[in-house]
């Protein structure tokens, strides 16, 4: 059946009918992106050193202590 | 006032049938006489700057020479890491040292995370478009 088929049943549908397919596209585009955006045992590796302050602060000083040289 | 440089997301691999793209900033390092192109990952959740083992090693860096450990968190937390600081240049703008946590893990990105490249630029991500700006960090008025 075509879209342009469907459509002219839908609009022969009662307004309760529409909203009730309506709601269904909804749940439909959704469960489709959720497919798209994760795959089933994929693996997704996170990088980020997240909450690293102690580590920051080793960076920031060693950085404190290369300008110093540069600036001396 | 300096004028922000723009660049496109990267088009990730799409072999899911995926269209995926992140913020990857290139960028030149340089350290002594070693300088080379590359690209790092914008990650305002990376509370440091990463430097994978390989490219440390293309810039002359000697593991058994940096002494300095830093622990890092997450997949990295299981490879050791040391602190070392690079010369790095962002399109036209004036080179910066950056520091870095040379990780010894392999084909991990290149991260720029809060320290300290985002103590160092300011930038706008514009995802909707696929877009980000960057420029020098602005003195405050």
């Amino acid at each position: 059946m075509s879209l342009t088929e469907l459509m002219t049943q839908i609009q022969e549908l009662p307004k309760i009918d529409k909203l009730r397919l309506m709601q269904f596209l909804a749940t439909e585009l959704v469960r489709e992106e959720d497919q798209n955006v994760f795959v089933e045992n994929q693996e997704y590796p996170i990088w980020s050193p997240y909450n690293c302050s102690e580590a920051a602060n080793v960076l920031m000083n060693l950085l404190a202590t290369k300008q110093q040289t540069q600036d001396g | 006032m300096v004028e922000p440089q723009k660049y496109p997301y990267k088009i990730l691999d799409s072999n899911l049938g995926m269209v995926d793209r992140m913020p990857y900033l290139p960028l030149k390092l340089s350290l002594n006489r070693q300088s080379l192109n590359t690209e790092g990952l914008l990650d305002t959740g990376a509370s440091v700057n990463v430097l994978p083992y390989e490219i440390g090693q293309e810039l002359g860096l000697v593991w058994e020479e940096e002494q300095l450990s830093v622990l890092l968190a997450g997949n990295l937390a299981r490879f050791e890491a040391r602190a070392v600081i690079v010369q790095a240049q962002v399109a036209s703008f004036p080179p910066i040292n950056l520091a870095f946590a040379w990780t010894q893990a392999a084909n991990v990105p290149l991260i720029l995370g809060q320290a300290n490249f985002f103590f160092e630029f300011d930038v706008c991500f514009f995802r909707a478009r696929s877009e980000f700006e960057i420029r020098p960090k602005q003195a405050e008025v």
